[in-house]
């Protein structure tokens, strides 16, 4: 039981700041509208930010499977919220991924760090849903 | 190589050798056949219901530190949730047929533990 609680804490720990950060990193550039080499570095952290809660997300379902034997049972709402988390991702990690190929020495316009800001809003709101509709 | 990163190389290999041989012994994967640990008091296994009606399921959860909360499906499918672990739920109305109700205990993160207890009632 304590190697569970141990388990599921500090996957927990990692979505929790992931979450802050892909929320919080977009309001901020848009906020304080930093110069463009910071910009550049914010859009890496948010971009790692993106991978820990993808990767912790999953450590929800992987920490159940190797603890309990199954996974968590979601349906109905928590299952779309859980869905449009997954699609909140992918679509920010593709943002970001495009953004760097193109290898612009300055980070992303205004544009993309509002479209970053709705996704870690919306992410955030079905993180709730899942949490207490499951 | 340099030095460090040969000791860093070979420090990497042996925790890898070590988590390869000892990580499986720190998930414990359940017994096949378990225990339920929640109790349907109410309606009875086998009763007669009728459809339109509402009932109440009254269920309890024996003392676990793992178990957080319950699951209600009927049919396999998920209708309620309730964060007791001693209480009831609305059941119905329900479609007429035999149909299969099963209360779940799961953990914080919603997983089920031990196995759920199930009634089987007729809707007429």
């Amino acid at each position: 039981m304590e190697l569970e609680n141990i388990l599921y804490a500090s996957v927990q720990l990692a979505h929790n700041f992931g979450a802050a950060a892909v929320t919080g990193l977009p309001i901020a550039a848009l906020w304080l509208k930093p110069a463009p080499p910071v910009l550049r570095k914010v859009a890496w952290l948010t971009l790692l930010a993106w991978l820990v809660q993808s990767a912790s997300g999953a450590g929800f379902g992987t920490v159940s499977f190797f603890q309990e034997g199954e996974l968590p049972q979601i349906h109905h709402l928590a299952l779309a919220a859980l869905c449009v988390k997954i699609a909140c991702a992918a679509l920010a990690v593709t943002l970001l991924t495009v953004h760097f190929l193109r290898r612009t020495a300055s980070g992303p316009g205004v544009a993309i760090w509002r479209g970053l800001a709705i996704l870690g809003v919306t992410a955030l709101t079905s993180a709730a849903i899942l949490r207490w509709f499951s | 190589m340099s030095n460090k990163a040969s000791i860093a190389c070979a420090g990497a290999l042996i925790a890898a050798l070590t988590l390869a041989s000892t990580g499986p012994a720190l998930f414990v994967l359940p017994a096949m056949a378990e225990d339920s640990l929640v109790t349907i008091l109410a309606p009875a296994d086998g009763a007669k219901l009728e459809a339109k009606k509402t009932y109440t399921l009254d269920y309890e959860v024996q003392a676990s530190v793992k178990a957080d909360h319950v699951h209600l499906f009927v049919d396999g499918d998920e209708v309620a949730m309730v964060h007791k672990l001693k209480g009831s739920f609305k059941l119905g109305p329900l479609k007429a047929g035999d149909r299969k109700v099963c209360v779940s205990p799961v953990n914080k993160n919603h997983t089920p533990i031990g196995a759920q207890a199930c009634i089987h009632v007729t809707v007429q």
